[in-house]
């Protein structure tokens, strides 16, 4: 018994031994691991090989040609995905193959954002591709007028100014010697296809009211609806043809109500966007049936697009005392008179440029979120005012949504018919959870087809919500995905969304995202609206739906799931108060809001009540003035955003590396610091760089990254392009033949190809996040084959009104579908290291005064508007780059905006990549200091390898009262600039630019440390087996 | 048998833990909370893993004290065991836990650039490190003595003084 009881203490003694050794080393592998870089320069160990001689990133094509190939094939999918079928009656779709007559200047002359390429197909030549013949007597009817620039279809839309349409009056078609009315008898198409279009483009804006005729003759009709010319020619056409349908070519919705209904109603109407190089081969395939139309609206076509309550403040206006700012003495410039006026969108005279503003006090409901909320609340909430005639424009007395929308976001027929079902939801109720849904696509078809299905929610909209300000549109869309189905089968497409999408921000009381009790409806449907009419059919509601044409409707309950997130009153404000990556989510933009200045000042609208808080316009609505500076109890505050002066240089705050400490390179970046920002590294590696150079780089960002010394830093050359890499062939930067993998012959086809074939309108309406992703790839590819590894090449703001030009660069009306495609495609272009950089974050609504306008808003639009597009790019996308707008967020210029860069961007959305401002065109209003501290790091000034201040006793030659002698008394922006440098050489190192292979080895220490795991873990188990054992025979013989 | 006769080695090495651990929780505890490097960087992990390495040990002395046969007999000296070798194994987490705070801030201190030394080595800092150290060396000793206590017994039999 004694020996017993003795070999117990033993083996106890040596259980706590091996498993405390077990601990020991288990731990300290943690820790080694942690400070791996340390442990192998204490052992003379390494953990990765680098090979710099195979490359990370490759190409998936072999040869010029196959890149050619797959990029013009992408175009032709393109197009074919995102033509969008809006109307098709009387059988005029799919197009009978024969002759068709071409109407409209457009149809010959169609806005294109074309890359240019040789073999460039135009809708005629698609046409005929594909075995239609066109109509020689509208043809020369056309080539006639066409030689008269007063018809050939404007291609500016001019920068919120007079709009000419020029189109031909159908009174001007005449035949070779024959009377004005012969034509009609010799055209021989059974069919006419009219096209009309609306030009865009960077710099332009639309003006509501300015239209004109096509001879300068002002109409004082909207630009964005149809001429009485054009109407002319509708007629004409269905005067001619027995069929007609009109194809939409643009990016700014057309009001064309009047093609519904009525003396110019037509058989069919289909958008087309703005096709680049090959798109029109696509839409002919979609036209003439060779594939199942899945395209649908990015933007909702309404009657009357200035009834957007987005369009009561549009344009924006100066503020009434806006010289005030400019009644200073500026130290940073002594003796200067700096204005506050306006510059030009492409520069001009440089000044403060704060005097001009607008308030978005729509909040959240713009494009369909605000058409279909208020619908839905006129059948379901009439205490909240919706049918009141407040922004009504096609009723006195009454607001009508069949009478304001014609055709809803989302909207698109289909040549096939089917039926869907939303057969289940599931949510994961937390961060880093997604929505997951599936829907069932039944083909009642006699042709296998693609098809399109669509996932949207309805979120409660609680006692809360309304009592915080916290709005919720009545239907949101989330995602979608396309399925092949065969002829009579059933497919069933998976669509996912992260579960933080469902959240709103609450800026008032929780100022975080909050989760809303209550039940959640999902559905799917042919639109938001059918979308909506669907979850009205599954809350039982069955009295006032109409559907798109305005006809009684009685919805689907089968395309509707729901989820019960608990009670209504229970409100969890905690769960998605943090990011995906660990973020605190809190207010970083109160002061964009007016009333932060000015108390009180707006309301925004609100489904409380339409007609009480349905927005007023705030450059007018004091006796027609509008905001007063002097007003604010925060005027010197006010004045200080709007004089650019974020941050003040520090004068007794010395810096203590000037020079830079040599030490790391850019070329020992290895595996730990491609994975790891945190890497002590990446401060070494900074920390080498002067101040001089430091804060010169971002100064002097340029269209290229600079030369630095003491780091080795490559020079990376930035393209700029949501159409692709702009105006690069393949052969551009051939290396040598044999020796160069992307050789390609210059004189070959593929040699002289360029690849910047996107539409971006086109993948906007094609819904599809796969062809997004597609997109991304080829992108991708093309930035390896032409050695251009950096590009802007993502417009990913929202159309917040169809009345910015600029949204020919951009993917929709709704943040959530460009949330989706964006994430995918700079999924697709990190594949092959490409650094994309979506543009502009954010708020570009309007590119009128946009060097300077101060837009105001409420963080809920902020964060749900706007940002939410960028938000996918950067958190599910991972991008590396991101551009920022011209404008202002509140008074603060956009790229010296903290909250929404250094603190949302980089806290919140764990962004790592760098960031670069628009074209820095105005040196008052744009400086590196403010730049630095929000954590931009290059300005784009479109230099060359400029990176200094001037160099020790010199000044910089742009911001004259920067110098190393003063700028190395304010160490905190200096770090701030060894930050951004920090930022943007970790994008690098992370893309094709650092093109080389890391592997993983285990090096002694670390075999070692296994070892010594391994074995305590058999001893630990072991010692604890013979003590358990001990313990029981010891008993045992103690008890005999 | 009078109570303290009773007590073998192992009981009186376990008090010795237990006051070392005192010791080396509130050195910790003051090393993350007073002005200095390290200040705000302590982890609750750290103190509720000591804390509990602590606890096992008081428990363990009790029940020491008691003695059954049986089957009672066999699950008291377990857990009695189980307490013991747990407070070693926690007492060894909470040092790693320790350093694995306070590695970078140890390097920072003692292993910057010379040019920057004046500013980083000041007197609550070095105060910090040293504290430090000081902490890692009484968790190491609490363990050591741990170790040793757990290979001796805590009290005489019982069975064997009334005979």
């Amino acid at each position: 018994m004694k020996k017993g009881n003795k070999l117990t203490s033993v083996w106890r003694g040596l259980t706590a031994v091996s498993a405390s050794l077990l601990a020991l080393s288990t731990l300290g592998y943690g820790i080694a691991d942690t400070w791996r870089s340390n442990v192998d320069a204490a052992f003379g160990t390494q953990s990765f090989i680098t090979n710099t001689d195979d490359v990370k990133y490759t190409s998936t094509y072999k040869t010029g040609d196959e890149m050619m190939n797959a990029a013009k094939a992408f175009a032709v999918r393109e197009g074919a995905e995102g033509t969008v079928i809006m109307k098709n009656e009387n059988g005029v779709l799919p197009l009978k193959k024969g002759t068709v007559a071409l109407f409209g200047g457009a149809a010959y002359r169609p806005y294109m954002t074309a890359a240019g390429n040789t073999d460039q197909v135009k809708l005629e030549k698609a046409l005929t591709d594909a075995g239609f013949t066109i109509d020689p007597t509208m043809k020369s009817i056309y080539e006639k007028l066409l030689t008269h620039e007063e018809y050939v279809p404007n291609t500016k839309a001019g920068d919120y100014t007079d709009f000419p349409i020029r189109e031909a009056n159908a009174d001007k078609f005449t035949t070779d010697g024959g009377a004005a009315t012969t034509w009609r008898e010799q055209v021989q198409a059974d069919t006419a296809i009219v096209v009309f279009s609306r030009p865009g483009g960077e710099g332009t804006t639309y003006k509501p009211g300015s239209a004109q005729d096509a001879f300068g003759k002002p109409t004082g009709k909207n630009p964005l609806a149809l001429s009485d010319d054009e109407l002319s020619v509708v007629k004409a056409a269905k005067e001619a043809c027995d069929k007609v349908v009109v194809l939409l070519n643009t990016s700014c919705t057309i009001e064309i109500g009047a093609l519904k209904n009525g003396e110019y109603a037509v058989d069919g109407i289909a958008y087309i966007g703005i096709p680049n190089d090959y798109q029109f081969t696509g839409i002919v395939q979609a036209l003439s049936g060779e594939v199942n139309p899945t395209g649908a609206l990015a933007d909702t076509y309404a009657t009357d697009s200035t009834s957007s309550p987005a369009m009561m403040n549009f344009g924006g206006g100066y503020y009434s005392d806006f010289e005030t700012v400019s009644d200073f003495d500026d130290t940073r410039w002594p003796g200067v008179e700096i204005s506050n006026e306006v510059t030009g969108s492409f520069g001009g005279k440089a000044s403060y440029s704060g005097g001009f503003y607008i308030v978005e006090a729509e909040g959240i409901y713009t494009g369909y979120n605000y058409y279909e909320s208020r619908y839905y609340d006129s059948i379901v909430n009439p205490s909240s005012n919706a049918s009141s005639a407040k922004g009504s424009t096609q009723d006195d007395s009454v607001w009508s949504y069949d009478k304001e929308v014609s055709y809803t976001f989302g909207y698109g027929l289909s040549y096939l018919p089917y039926e869907q079902k939303l057969t289940g939801v599931t949510v994961e109720d937390r961060v880093g959870g997604n929505v997951t849904a599936t829907i069932e696509i039944t083909n009642n078809g006699d042709k296998s087809g693609l098809f399109l299905a669509q996932l949207y929610v309805q979120t409660p909209y609680t006692a809360y919500d309304k009592a915080n300000k916290v709005e919720k549109s009545a239907i949101q869309f989330l995602n979608s995905g396309k399925v092949e189905v065969g002829a009579h089968e059933t497919e069933t497409v998976t669509v996912t969304i992260p579960t933080k999408y469902l959240a709103s921000y609450d800026y008032t009381a929780a100022k975080t995202y909050i989760l809303d009790g209550g039940t959640y409806y999902f559905a799917t449907g042919n639109g938001a609206h059918d979308a909506l009419n669907n979850i009205l059919a599954a809350q039982n509601h069955t009295e006032g739906l109409t559907d798109v044409n305005g006809e009684a409707t009685t919805g689907n309950k089968e395309c509707v799931a729901t989820w019960k997130n608990g009670d209504e009153s229970e409100t969890d404000t905690s769960t998605f108060a943090v990011s995906d990556s660990g973020g605190k989510i809190t207010n970083v933009a109160d002061n964009a809001d007016l009333n932060y200045y000015l108390p009180g000042t707006v309301t925004y609208l609100s489904r409380t009540d339409w007609d009480a808080t349905y927005p007023v316009n705030y450059n007018t609505f004091r006796n027609g003035g509008g905001v007063t500076l002097a007003d604010s109890p925060k005027k010197d505050e006010w004045l200080k955003e709007l004089r650019n002066q974020q941050h003040v240089l520090a004068t007794d705050n010395p810096v203590e590396n000037v020079d830079g400490i040599p030490g790391v390179t850019f070329q020992d970046i290895g595996y730990e610091q491609q994975i790891n920002i945190e890497d002590e590294f990446w401060d070494k590696l900074v920390n080498a760089i002067s101040l001089d150079q430091a804060v010169g780089a971002v100064a002097h960002g340029g269209s290229q990254s600079d030369t630095l010394d003491n780091i080795e830093n490559p020079v990376v050359k930035q393209n700029d392009g949501p159409t692709g890499f702009n105006g690069k062939a393949l052969s551009t930067n051939n290396g040598e033949p044999g020796s160069d993998p992307y050789y390609v012959d210059p004189e070959s086809e593929a040699g002289k190809f360029k690849a910047n074939v996107n539409s971006q309108t086109l993948l906007g309406s094609s819904f599809n996040p796969e062809l997004a992703l597609e997109w991304g790839r080829i992108l991708g590819n093309t930035g390896l084959w032409i050695k251009n590894y950096q590009i802007w090449g993502g417009g990913l703001n929202y159309h917040r009104s169809p009345y910015n030009g600029r949204n020919t660069e951009y993917l929709s009306e709704d943040p959530m579908l460009t949330n989706v495609l964006g994430a995918e495609l700079i999924k697709g272009t990190n594949e092959f290291g490409i650094i994309n950089g979506p543009k502009h974050i954010g708020f570009n609504d309007q590119e009128y005064d946009r060097s300077g306008i101060c837009v105001y808003m409420n963080e809920q639009k902020f964060r749900e508007t706007d940002l939410r597009g960028f938000q996918g790019a950067v958190e599910e996308g991972n991008a590396l780059g991101l551009m920022v707008a011209f404008n202002r967020i509140g008074a603060i210029n956009a790229s010296h905006h903290v909250g929404m860069l250094k603190n949302l961007v980089r806290g919140e959305w764990g962004f790592k990549g760098l960031i670069s401002t628009d074209m820095m065109n105005n040196k008052y209003y744009f400086n590196p200091e403010g730049c630095i501290m929000a954590t931009v790091t290059q300005m784009a000034d479109f230099a060359g390898d400029n990176s200094t201040l001037g160099g020790a006793g010199g000044t910089d030659a742009t911001w004259t009262y920067l110098s190393v002698d003063n700028v190395k008394n304010d160490a905190e922006l200096v770090d701030a600039a060894r930050e951004c440098m920090k930022y943007q050489l970790y994008a690098f190192a992370n893309s094709a630019v650092l093109n080389i292979t890391t592997t993983p080895v285990v090096p002694g220490w670390e075999k070692a440390l296994r070892g010594v795991i391994g074995t305590t873990i058999v001893l630990s188990a072991g010692f604890a087996t013979l003590w358990a054992v001990s313990v029981v025979l010891g008993k045992k013989k103690e008890e005999e | 048998m009078n109570a303290i006769k009773k007590q073998k080695l192992g009981t009186w090495l376990t008090l010795v833990v237990i006051i070392l651990g005192i010791v080396s929780v509130i050195i910790y505890s003051v090393n993350g909370s007073v002005e200095g490097y390290f200040k705000g960087t302590n982890q609750s992990s750290v103190v509720i893993m000591s804390v509990l390495a602590i606890v096992f040990a008081v428990v363990s002395i009790i029940l020491a004290q008691f003695s059954a046969n049986g089957a009672a007999g066999k699950i008291l000296s377990a857990i009695t065991d189980i307490l013991r070798i747990a407070a070693a194994v926690l007492l060894i987490a909470s040092l790693m836990g320790f350093v694995s705070t306070r590695v970078e801030g140890l390097g920072y201190i003692f292993g910057s650039d010379e040019n920057v030394l004046d500013e980083i080595q000041t007197e609550e800092n070095m105060r910090s490190a040293y504290t430090a150290i000081a902490g890692f060396a009484f968790y190491a000793v609490t363990w050591l003595v741990a170790l040793v206590a757990s290979f001796c017994g805590m009290t005489k039999s019982t069975k064997k003084a009334n005979a």
